[in-house]
């Protein structure tokens, strides 16, 4: 917390979520995390720099109401406020959208440090979805983040990936990396045939903030524009909901994932037959 | 020539560009008087300061007062502690944390990781290689020289001209690679 001159004002937490590989679920787990908080009663605000292939406001089901965008914020043609889409559900869950017309380079990182340090103190998290690479759009995305979330699937690519995020996140300043593993499936973990969370952790040697496996709920709930972290049965949304627990400083113990008895029974099957 | 500015609590030294270590040294000197008992935090500028001349003028201040702080400007975080010194004939890089996918660390002589080497990152060394952590990714020994490493799983060793390859991602723990009879060799330790 930092005292200002003209009183005590909560600091926002920025947190960046990337993961250098495509598909691997950045934008949904930006989404979920952020549904989560504001479900916990926080103030949370979204930013997609995905500039040119904007997605997040699809998933939230909100992609109709855009009036204007963060290429609009940033060229000063409205207040940032005023960009802020709402979302339906929830009351404290803003987003600020992605232009669909122009590409990454519409952006400049001093510009995003500028918008950042406006938006600082209004919200208690500002979650920044990185497009996929390490071009201009991951600078913009990182310049002013403090804190960041890598996901990584567990494959040896999408680890590769997350392994060269975490050292270019470690140039960038960026001390507080932590690591949401994403569509994992017990049962292919358990026949050996998938990469275990020991195993990424063993290589990427940062803390592990939530397992998230690979459900259908998350497909259908995308589809739709609702959010898994909004059904309480889903296993993927209570894995989300615990992350953002975790995030607001509480301890929750990771879900075990273990394969139901028929899974077992498959894929012994399916073994014996290979 | 040294100007001496105060900035609050602190106090700040302004060297002209001309100045040298050796000059800013006895010009300190100079101000004994001044400093004498002082308890502040101490910044200067105008001069370029290696670690070592640092060290040597936070020195030089505390002989002064014991409680002068000097705010260091060469002074490296925990995370990227790296340094190299050389005798006569060797040089030594020394690298104190991981090495992740995409990063060459590269040394005219040994060199010496403390810390894991992922899969995709390079080190390169004209003497012996040694890694005390897990080498998954490559290393190449331009020269003559050995790799040792407390975890040996790398996706390629070069020594020299011979060149090997780890296909199936095999792990031996701790070991030596070198060269033996235009062939490279794991000694297990």
């Amino acid at each position: 917390m930092i005292k200002y001159p003209w009183g005590e004002k909560q600091m926002s937490e920025v947190i960046v979520i990337t993961s250098g590989k495509g598909g691997v679920g950045k934008t949904t787990t930006t989404a979920n995390i952020g549904a989560a908080l504001a479900l916990s009663g926080k103030k949370v605000v979204m930013i997609d720099t995905d500039i040119g292939l904007r997605n997040l406001d699809v998933i939230m089901g909100v992609e109709n109401r855009i009036v204007y965008d963060l290429v609009d914020v940033v060229e000063n043609r409205c207040a940032y406020n005023k960009a802020l889409v709402r979302d339906k559900r929830f009351e404290s869950l803003f987003l600020l959208p992605a232009a669909q017309s122009r590409d990454k380079s519409a952006v400049t990182t001093t510009q995003m440090k500028h918008l950042i340090r406006q938006m600082e103190g209004e919200f208690d998290y500002i979650l920044i979805d990185c497009p996929a690479g390490i071009e201009q759009g991951f600078e913009n995305a990182v310049a002013a983040a403090k804190r960041a979330i890598v996901v990584a699937m567990p494959e040896v690519s999408s680890v590769r990936d997350a392994d060269r995020i975490i050292g270019l996140l470690e140039k960038h300043d960026i001390k507080d990396i932590k690591l949401v593993i994403n569509k994992l499936r017990p049962k292919m973990v358990e026949s050996g045939s998938m990469l275990g969370i020991d195993d990424m952790l063993d290589i990427l040697a940062i803390d592990l903030l939530g397992v998230v496996p690979d459900d259908e709920d998350i497909i259908v709930a995308a589809n739709m524009g609702e959010y898994v972290s909004n059904m309480p049965s889903s296993r993927a949304g209570q894995a989300y909901t615990n992350i953002a627990s975790r995030l607001n400083g509480q301890e929750v113990e990771l879900i075990k994932f273990k394969a139901t008895f028929l899974e077992k029974l498959f894929s012994t099957k399916r073994r014996k037959r290979a | 020539m040294l100007t001496i500015k105060g900035l609050g609590k602190k106090i700040k030294l302004c060297f002209t560009s001309d100045t040298t270590f050796a000059d800013a040294l006895s010009d300190i000197g100079k101000e004994r008087k001044l400093f004498h008992g002082a308890d502040c935090n101490i910044s200067y500028s105008g001069i370029e300061l290696s670690y070592d001349e640092e060290m040597l003028l936070e020195k030089s201040l505390k002989e002064i007062s014991e409680k002068i702080v000097l705010e260091k400007k060469k002074c490296l975080s925990k995370q990227q502690i790296e340094y190299s010194f050389s005798s006569e004939e060797r040089i030594l890089r020394v690298v104190e944390r991981n090495l992740r996918s995409g990063e060459v660390i590269e040394s005219r002589g040994d060199l010496v990781v403390y810390g894991d080497v992922n899969p995709g990152a390079l080190l390169r060394a004209e003497g012996n290689i040694t890694v005390i952590g897990a080498l998954r990714g490559a290393a190449h020994v331009t020269g003559s020289g050995k790799v040792y490493a407390t975890y040996m799983s790398p996706s390629q060793i070069k020594i020299g001209k011979v060149c090997s390859y780890n296909k199936k991602g095999e792990n031996v723990g701790s070991a030596v690679a070198m060269t033996e009879n235009g062939e490279i060799i794991l000694e297990c330790l």
